[in-house]
């Protein structure tokens, strides 16, 4: 044990320029991907609730999307979009996407419908209707599923280094590939770590933007 | 103010909601609604802002056929309270009650003085509620806010979907009380849906009672109770409101003939009456028929010795009535003095018959 820290301690030493590199890449491919899954799935949930009969096939494909291996999701990307950052971002975005639109469905759907109504009879447009009512109502739901979907990202984005787009992931696999304990553990570690901080962060905003009226 | 005409609505299963309607809401008066589900009574009220199309037919408010109407621009001038009551649970009270003066871009002083004044009318201070969330106040109190919110931006029609029924009764009570005394001093139209006839007879200026999509009676709560237009509107208020509602028969009704004797007869001319009748008293009448008083079997028998005495000499003044007294003074009066018989005059002085216990119970019970 005392070895292992040692070694650890040596690595971290060592390595530091690296775990940087890494941990700076992984939040930077985090952060892309989760911004472009976002940006497709709240719009696309919203406009699910607009057009229900569309929403169960839409959203069959994204968990068909959650049901590939990431392994193998990467994989397909080589040979459409090659190796690299881009293919990362695009297989990871991918990726988040289902929490996100599923909550953001979800999460409108189950917008108090007496205050859908209330809203409509007091003459609300329809943009009046989602922005000020189904929104921020849906806030949290909505919220809980980009947490979820960040997790997911950090995760998988470990996988990603395999087509070469850098992040922990690189640290993880030359560790494997020379039996260095140390140097997974400091690919691993603060990947984990990442996922964590990603999640508090995450539910620290989802805490400010709930209104106080919907706090339990 | 609001006008249905040969208006009809048949949803897209087939059901025909409303059937060739022809309905005119008075400006300022409180229209009620009712019926048994699926009478049409929801479809009916929703129409008139437009949440719910008709199929065939035009309604009016003020003369303008409300389809040329942008219905945001209709909504934004009828108030709107639901059973649901709806507030927006991420704004706080002021800023739910606020939100259709904001939507018709008020001026912020103008809306805020408002809110303030509205709150104050339903009796929650606002310096204590303005800024807490719907959460924070009793159902009751959510309503009242629901109630000012269709108010704020004073529009002339108000429409209530079944506002009070989810309510606990104590406070669906203190609401029917407190929108009767609002709608005195603010006077608006309301359109009120309910099942409940109980709430409706007493906030309703008019009752619409509907069935199958038709109004099957249409008129003030006292006619109606009064002359249910056939059994379902009978069934509908049931039995015991309308035995409650019962006008007391008229005093006609439970006049029975009285057994008379004159003032100049002999004390024992007056016992053989009373005898050959099985009375204890007769009413004494002068010649021309004016009621005098009464004579009684225990007063006679006291002096039944002295064989000077007549009639006269020992009756007795008992309270009377006029023929016109409606039966409940009569029946306070028999209570009050503890009578068992009251005589019934005509104006002139004249006896037109007597009131017993017997008579009185006899026309109430059956």
């Amino acid at each position: 044990m005392e070895k292992i820290i040692a070694s650890i301690k040596d690595i971290l030493v060592a390595r530091w320029p690296q775990i940087l590199d890494g941990t700076l890449g992984h939040i930077q491919l985090t952060l892309i991907a989760l911004f472009f899954a976002v940006l497709i799935a709240v719009p696309l949930g919203i406009f699910l609730t607009r057009h229900r009969k569309f929403a169960d096939p839409i959203i069959g494909v994204t968990s068909v999307f959650q049901t590939i291996p990431s392994l193998a999701l990467l994989g397909f990307m080589i040979p459409i979009l090659g190796i690299g950052k881009v293919p990362a971002v695009v297989a990871l975005t991918i990726y988040g996407l289902l929490p996100i639109l599923r909550n953001t469905y979800t999460g409108i759907i189950g917008v108090d419908k007496g205050v859908i109504e209330a809203g409509v009879g007091m003459g609300m447009t329809s943009r009046q209707i989602l922005f000020m009512i189904e929104i921020p109502m849906a806030l949290s739901v909505i919220m809980a599923g980009v947490r979820t979907a960040s997790v997911l990202i950090v995760g998988v984005g470990t996988l990603a280094s395999l087509i070469g787009a850098g992040g922990l992931g690189d640290l993880i696999f030359r560790g494997i590939a020379t039996a260095t304990t140390s140097l997974i553990l400091a690919g691993a570690v603060p990947a984990a770590i990442l996922a964590l901080t990603f999640d508090y962060v995450l539910k620290s905003i989802e805490f400010k933007v709930t209104p106080r009226g919907l706090k339990k | 103010m609001i006008r249905f005409e040969n208006v009809s609505k048949v949803y897209e299963d087939g059901f025909k909601a409303i059937d060739n309607m022809n309905l005119h809401i008075k400006k300022g008066e409180l229209l009620v609604l009712i019926g048994p589900s699926g009478c049409g009574k929801t479809t009916t009220m929703k129409m008139i802002n437009r949440l719910i199309e008709p199929t065939e037919g035009k309604i009016f408010i003020d003369n303008k056929e409300i389809s040329k109407i942008n219905p945001v621009e209709l909504r934004r001038n009828i108030g709107y309270v639901i059973q649901q009551i709806g507030l927006l649970p991420h704004m706080t009270i002021g800023e739910n009650v606020a939100l259709v003066p904001k939507l018709k871009k008020w001026d912020e002083k103008k809306y805020m003085k408002r809110v303030k004044e509205l709150l104050d009318l339903v009796g929650l201070e606002p310096n204590i509620y303005i800024n807490r969330y719907p959460a924070e106040l009793s159902g009751g109190q959510q309503q009242r806010v629901g109630v000012i919110r269709a108010l704020a931006a004073d529009p002339p029609i108000i429409l209530m979907d079944e506002p009070f029924s989810a309510l606990d009764p104590i406070s669906r009570e203190q609401l029917q009380d407190e929108l009767v005394r609002l709608q005195e001093e603010i006077n608006k139209t309301i359109v009120f849906v309910t099942h409940d006839m109980d709430e409706a007879l007493k906030i309703a200026d008019r009752i619409c009672i509907m069935k199958e999509g038709k109004i099957v009676q249409l008129d003030k709560p006292e006619k109606i109770l009064q002359n249910p237009a056939n059994d379902f509107v009978k069934n509908f208020i049931g039995e015991e409101r309308l035995e409650r509602s019962n006008v007391l028969p008229s005093i006609n009704d439970v006049l029975v003939e009285p057994m008379t004797i004159e003032p100049n007869q002999t004390l024992k001319n007056a016992v053989g009456k009373m005898r050959k009748y099985n009375m204890d008293n007769l009413i004494v009448v002068d010649m021309n028929g004016n009621y005098l008083g009464v004579v009684n079997i225990w007063d006679i028998e006291e002096k039944f010795q002295d064989n000077k005495l007549l009639v006269k000499d020992v009756m007795k003044p008992i309270p009377s009535v006029n023929e016109n007294q409606n039966l409940n003074e009569v029946i306070t009066l028999m209570r009050k003095e503890n009578l068992s018989n009251v005589p019934v005059i005509k104006d002139k002085g004249q006896l037109k018959g007597i009131i017993t216990h017997a008579s009185v119970v006899e026309k109430i019970v059956c």
